[in-house]
């Protein structure tokens, strides 16, 4: 079989995405993208002569260039999403700790007085 | 007896010097509540403040300055206090000035302890008084306020700054010095600063090396002129 390595590898990956997805653990919208991701990765593994088709569409003299091109806009622009999502979930902590901390401390001087009515 | 003055220390793993921080801070000002802010220490910062301070805060994770500050503003906030003035936990800051930042206070509502006003001989490293006078620079060029030293942590809120800083005290690296300032200089508030004199800090981290002082001088350009940059939606956002 022509590009076995290619066909194994990102039948692999599409089925760790499938398993992830199908277990619940990944939020809807991630879960989107890298569906896509491995399906588009398993069709050029199939079909390696799209590449060259979609080369020449956009003349470019090396195919393997037109996948690098891809390969580093799609994880540049993940890799941003993901940067900016924990820069937010960063301030959601530092806030719900802080309120947290605010909290345990009004529980503890409650209890403390609770604790001396009671003797 | 209700008490006005909230004196918070924020604190990191400051277990040999919290105590000693705590009696001379209630010797020196009697009239004021404690307040210490244990950010996430993993030593006995906790144990220790509890035994002394009036009151403790412990966050679960290290946050850093500007979120102890924050919890601690929400906390002047909610239980009415009407000046907050903060100690460093390392010893750094004479209680000498405690006294004189609450009666600035009275009339300012941002009280800031600087070294580098009036006689002070304060002995930093050339390139860490360079990124201060820049930060100097900044702020004047930036919110038309003249400070010499926005980077002291010695410093006071009042009653205005208080209910301001308790939502919005910003929590970035350079927030709770010279972000601070900032917004408390475009939301109005009144800042003054006073000449004080603090030790040489006690142990830790005395002198950085080179190369450790420029990255951290670049690291201060590139902050500042973000902050300038990005102060609008910032506060959009946290309203």
């Amino acid at each position: 079989v022509r590009y076995f390595l290619g066909l194994l590898s990102s039948t692999l990956f599409l089925g760790a995405i499938v398993r992830t997805v199908l277990k619940g653990v990944m939020r809807l919208r991630y879960s989107i993208l890298w569906l896509v991701l491995g399906i588009g990765v398993l069709i050029i593994a199939v079909a390696p002569n799209l590449l060259e088709i979609f080369a020449s569409f956009f003349d470019i003299a090396i195919p393997l260039n037109l996948l690098f091109f891809f390969a580093l806009t799609i994880m540049g622009f993940v890799i941003f999403m993901i940067s900016s999502e924990n820069s937010f979930l960063q301030i959601k902590l530092v806030d719900l700790v802080s309120k947290v901390a605010l909290l345990e401390q009004q529980v503890n001087s409650l209890s403390e007085i609770v604790e001396k009515k009671k003797n | 007896v209700k008490k006005s003055l909230l004196v918070a220390i924020p604190a990191l793993n400051e277990a040999s010097n919290i105590e000693g921080v705590i009696r001379e801070v209630k010797k020196a000002i009697p009239f004021a509540d404690v307040l210490v802010i244990d950010d996430g220490s993993t030593d006995n910062t906790l144990n220790i403040s509890s035994q002394h301070s009036d009151y403790v805060i412990t966050h679960a994770y290290n946050l850093g300055v500007g979120a102890a500050m924050r919890t601690a503003f929400r906390f002047a906030k909610h239980n009415g206090y009407t000046f907050v003035i903060q100690f460093d936990g390392d010893g750094q800051h004479s209680t000498d000035f405690i006294k004189q930042i609450y009666e600035e206070l009275q009339l300012t509502d941002v009280v800031i302890g600087s070294r580098f006003l009036g006689t002070t001989t304060y002995e930093l490293e050339k390139i860490r008084i360079l990124a201060i006078r820049f930060l100097s620079l900044m702020l004047r060029a930036g919110v038309q306020i003249k400070i010499t030293d926005p980077t002291s942590g010695n410093r006071g809120a009042s009653l205005r700054a208080i209910q301001l800083f308790a939502d919005t005290y910003p929590i970035e690296y350079l927030g709770d010095t010279l972000g601070s300032l900032i917004i408390a200089s475009k939301e109005g508030l009144t800042i003054k600063e006073i000449p004080v004199v603090m030790n040489d800090r006690q142990g830790g981290e005395a002198s950085q090396t080179t190369l450790a002082s420029m990255k951290h001088f670049v690291r201060i350009i590139l902050v500042s002129l973000l902050m300038f940059l990005t102060w609008n939606s910032n506060n959009r956002r946290e309203r």
